[in-house]
């Protein structure tokens, strides 16, 4: 980097003409070790998460409270991959729906849940248990939670 | 028009030579300020075990700082520190269960000592669960039902959110 100290013509260092040099290579220096640190502990994927609870014993009472302004969803998956629903509340009832290809019904399920959200009143509560088979995987109720949630937000674990 | 080159004559009469590292100085500077930027804006951040493959989803919410359990192939990890040996989502030894509940209370209490002191701090049950994508439901069950019992009682589940 030429920096011009201008004006005078009594420059020091190099001769007459009053130019110098930054020394970069330091700064450099700093640079690529920090760089490199910054890298190595950079995280390239971004995580996620899905916001559940666990059944609480005392909530069995607050059901009961006014089930005509709430309806409570348990969607349970059997170990053939069938789900079996059952809700109560402002209406009561059951369904089961069998897999698709050995794979969970997915597309089956969502106009089941729409339906059955339809049913709640303004204002009222809408709440789903949700409980695996014994053959199920992380990935399986990671795919259950992620299409059931836009329909019922609070999503408890359930089946302890 | 004939390109710079990046070695710079700049003494003809005693034949020295420098490198032109002003561009690579202004690069570095971007990329640290562009490192800089992501590493302050992760507010809470999550390094899972090597190994372990996170499902995705495409809908999935920022993550909270809380505190983390994982589910591995080879074990559960508390805050990072292996408590359960399960080789394989193999069937953990009761005493490692004990271990774990001990640590669930213990990190309970802490939790408990600092809402205590600092009335900013609410207490809460929250906990981040990472674990495997073929992690299987009753070992899960069975963390959870510890993590439960122990006063945690809201669980986020961790995903990789999809298209990353």
């Amino acid at each position: 980097m030429n920096v011009s100290s201008g004006g005078s013509s009594s420059g020091r260092g190099r001769g007459s003409s009053a130019d110098f040099d930054l020394n970069l290579a330091p700064i450099i220096d700093c640079f690529t070790v920090l760089i490199a640190f910054l890298l190595a502990s950079a995280s390239f994927l971004t995580i996620g998460i899905f916001e559940t609870t666990l059944p609480v014993p005392s909530a069995a009472g607050s059901q009961q409270a006014n089930p005509q302004a709430r309806l409570d969803v348990i969607l349970s998956v059997q170990p053939s991959n069938q789900i079996q629903l059952s809700w109560s509340g402002v209406q009561t009832g059951s369904q089961k729906i069998e897999a698709t290809d050995g794979k969970l019904p997915i597309t089956a399920l969502e106009p089941i849940l729409t339906q059955l959200k339809g049913q709640v009143p303004t204002g009222g509560v809408a709440t789903l248990e949700l409980r695996a088979s014994e053959t199920a995987v992380y990935a399986d109720l990671i795919q259950l939670i992620e299409n059931v949630r836009p329909h019922f937000p609070g999503i408890a674990l359930g089946g302890f | 028009m004939k390109p710079r080159s990046f070695v710079k004559r700049r003494h003809f009469q005693s034949g020295e030579l420098a490198l032109q590292i002003t561009s690579m100085a202004d690069i570095f500077t971007i990329l640290l300020i562009f490192l800089l930027k992501g590493y302050a804006t992760d507010a809470a951040t999550v390094q899972p075990t090597g190994g372990l493959r996170l499902p995705a989803a495409a809908q999935s919410a920022p993550i909270r700082e809380a505190l983390k359990i994982e589910v591995t192939p080879a074990g559960v990890l508390l805050e990072g520190i292996p408590l359960i040996e399960a080789k394989d989502f193999g069937n953990p030894s009761h005493a490692s269960w004990q271990t774990f509940d001990g640590s669930l209370a213990a990190a309970k209490k802490k939790q408990e000592l600092i809402a205590a002191s600092n009335s900013d701090v609410a207490l809460q049950g929250r906990f981040t669960l990472i674990a495997d994508q073929q992690a299987p439901w009753p070992l899960l069950r069975e963390v959870l039902k510890r993590a439960a019992a122990n006063g945690f009682m809201e669980p986020q589940l961790a995903v990789v959110k999809k298209g990353d």
